[in-house]
């Protein structure tokens, strides 16, 4: 940046205000996605104020068509280019159009769900559509942050919307606990993240990500850059939930509205698995063999994500509780994943395996909580004892439920399951033979509490005599909606090699 | 004002400021004393990148613009957890985080 004061009377710095302002001009045309979904958040408050309360839940459809929108151009403007905007604030490569879609895709999933959601009828919701586009917005730029500013920036602008959609049931006792917990720890994490950027800005005098990599390239076993690199973790780790900064999520997700949790477990984790791999695409990946030892770090972690989430989720009772575990555990997956990045020998990277893992987890993940939407709007029960006997009371929604299951634990013909191929296939490419036993250890072990919903449903005794009218659920739209999501669960599982093609093109960027 | 102050005086302030802001943080209770100390941690954050735009580089501003930003940061998240804190208040007629412990199974 060039300090103002001093264009004036210099010809040369005047001139170079002039091309930088010719970059940004050039950038907004590209910016487009970002600024639709801008304009809507604005759009939502406004008709928000002039429609009268009942209507309001029909701005689900202004939300939706933002996102659509958004959506379309990114697929038509974006999706070949690699390109740094705004000189260098963020950058628009193949990786972060794709994180765009995902992100775009959960985004979609979530308004719709929370548009039936039980707890959110007769309530204002434009401006909850508003903030979630809010937060959205802010995925976006974790997605696409290429300078220590927009870190700052990303994380802020997704974490404190996501603060207020927690308690927005805000007269509900736990959402109200959920959100205390939740912003106390969130803005410690974001806080002590700041402060490792700031050391870092400091070590290299650049806020650019290109030239803060080049100089952790150059100084890996510096003390001082694993400290402020691991201060700056802390609040990557807080995103993805990732042990030991893993304490607010199971209280959040229980305590949250279900389409809150959904939104939190599947986009904010996407973006904070975008913005941890641009970290350390950019510290790591250029350094080779010297960076051992921290691939052994995300080793250890990722080890301990995985293995402290899935014997949490044991004896977890309620079901929003055991999917926060069950979500704690696939971090570690990913974070297995992870240690390919530098890796030249595996045949996709790092980043493109997990990015592979992020569009199974997401319809797998939405498609259960789409299920506990559905069992807590009949039967207003969020615990084990609501799923009793399922497989009678709705056939469907226990059969869409047992395909999530399946493909949560892993196995064929599931998205699950090709996309922990890879992350295991990435680990053992990488040399990382004991993490991935590890992994394999895991899966065992999660078995057990993914099978016991299943067992809960299709052999334990309804709760409700079958002679009752309340015995059979009706859940009309939503078990089309689980349905469609099914569909995408098997599709994505069968047709691996297109989604492994289309994510084999994911290049990293910076620059 | 001496000549003699420099990088690591601002540095060490830096440094207590965040060491005291997550004291506050780990040891008191009351939601409003948490959040005090986390906005002396934005703050220790702040200086932080003024003092390093300041001494290490000579007429660019990066440092100052993030450190705006973090105050606008700053104010925007306090004022969104103190919404929340008079929230909890309502609900729970307290501001102890300890009384929070509905959730857990």
């Amino acid at each position: 940046m060039i300090p103002l004061a001093e264009s004036a009377t210099d010809p040369s710095l005047a001139h170079a205000f002039e091309r930088s302002l010719e970059g940004i001009r050039e950038s907004v045309a590209l910016f487009l996605p970002e600024a639709v979904l801008t304009g809507a958040i604005c759009l939502l408050i406004v008709l928000d104020l002039l429609m009268p309360k009942r209507q309001s839940r029909f701005l689900m459809f202004v939300a939706l068509a933002a996102v659509v929108g958004a959506g379309a151009l990114i697929f038509f403007m974006r999706s070949t280019i690699n390109q740094p905007l705004f000189n260098g604030l963020i950058v628009i490569d193949t990786f972060a159009s794709f994180l765009h879609i995902v992100l775009l895709l959960g985004a979609a999933i979530v308004i719709a769900l929370s548009y039936v959601y039980r707890d959110f009828e007769n309530r204002r919701m434009g401006e909850y559509y508003a903030i979630m586009l809010a937060s959205l917005l802010g995925m976006f730029l974790m997605a696409s942050a290429n300078d220590l500013l927009m870190f700052v920036i990303g994380v802020e602008l997704v974490s404190i919307p996501s603060y207020i959609l927690v308690v927005y049931t805000k007269e509900d006792r736990a959402a109200t606990e959920a959100g205390l917990k939740y912003v106390l720890y969130g803005s410690f994490a974001s806080g002590v993240m700041i402060y490792g950027l700031s050391l870092l800005y400091g070590l290299t005098g650049s806020t650019n990500l290109a030239d803060v990599s080049r100089f952790i390239v150059g100084n890996l076993d510096s003390f001082t850059v694993a400290v402020a690199s691991l201060m700056a973790f802390a609040g990557f780790a807080f995103k993805i939930s990732a042990v030991p900064f893993h304490w607010w999520a199971p209280d959040v997700y229980q305590g949250a509205p279900t389409p809150i949790t959904a939104f939190l477990a599947v986009a904010s984790k996407a973006a904070g698995f975008a913005l941890l791999i641009r970290f350390l695409d950019a510290a790591v990946a250029g350094a080779g063999e010297s960076a051992f030892h921290w691939l052994n770090a995300i080793a250890v972690f990722a080890a301990l994500t995985m293995t402290v989430g899935n014997l949490a989720a044991l004896w977890q009772e309620n079901m929003k509780r055991l999917l926060a575990y069950s979500s704690i555990a696939h971090a570690g997956y990913m974070l297995m994943g992870l240690v390919a990045i530098g890796s030249s020998s595996a045949a996709m990277g790092g980043h493109q395996v997990v990015a592979f893992y992020l569009v199974a987890y997401l319809f797998m993940t939405l498609g259960a909580f789409v299920c506990v939407v559905a069992v807590y709007n009949l039967t207003g029960v969020e615990s084990m004892s609501g799923y009793r006997g399922l497989g009678r009371r709705s056939p469907m929604l226990a059969f869409s439920m047992t395909i999530f299951l399946v493909s949560l634990i892993g196995l064929p013909p599931t998205a699950g399951f090709a996309g922990k191929f890879q992350l295991f296939a990435a680990a053992i490419n990488s040399g990382y033979l004991w993490l991935a036993v590890i992994g394999g250890i895991n899966t065992a072990i999660s078995c057990y509490y993914y099978l016991r919903v299943m067992k809960v449903m299709y052999l334990d005794e309804p709760a409700v005599e079958p002679s009752s009218p309340a015995f059979v659920l009706d859940a009309q739209g939503l078990r089309w909606f689980a349905g469609v999501l099914v569909a995408a669960v098997l599709l994505v599982g069968i047709m691996v090699d297109l989604v492994a093609r289309v994510t084999q093109h994911l290049i990293i960027v910076t620059g | 004002m001496p000549e003699d102050i420099g990088l690591a005086h601002y540095l060490i302030v830096s440094a207590l400021i965040f060491g005291i802001g997550s004291a506050a943080i780990i040891v008191r209770r009351n939601a409003i004393a948490v959040l005090m100390g986390i906005e002396l941690i934005l703050n220790a954050a702040a200086l932080n990148f003024v003092a390093f735009s300041r001494y290490s580089t000579y007429g660019k501003l990066d440092g100052h613009i993030v450190a705006l930003f973090v105050i606008v940061i700053a104010a925007a998240e306090a004022a969104v957890a103190l919404a929340i804190v008079l929230n909890f208040f309502n609900n729970f007629s307290s501001v102890n985080v300890d009384d929070g412990s509905e959730l857990r199974q």
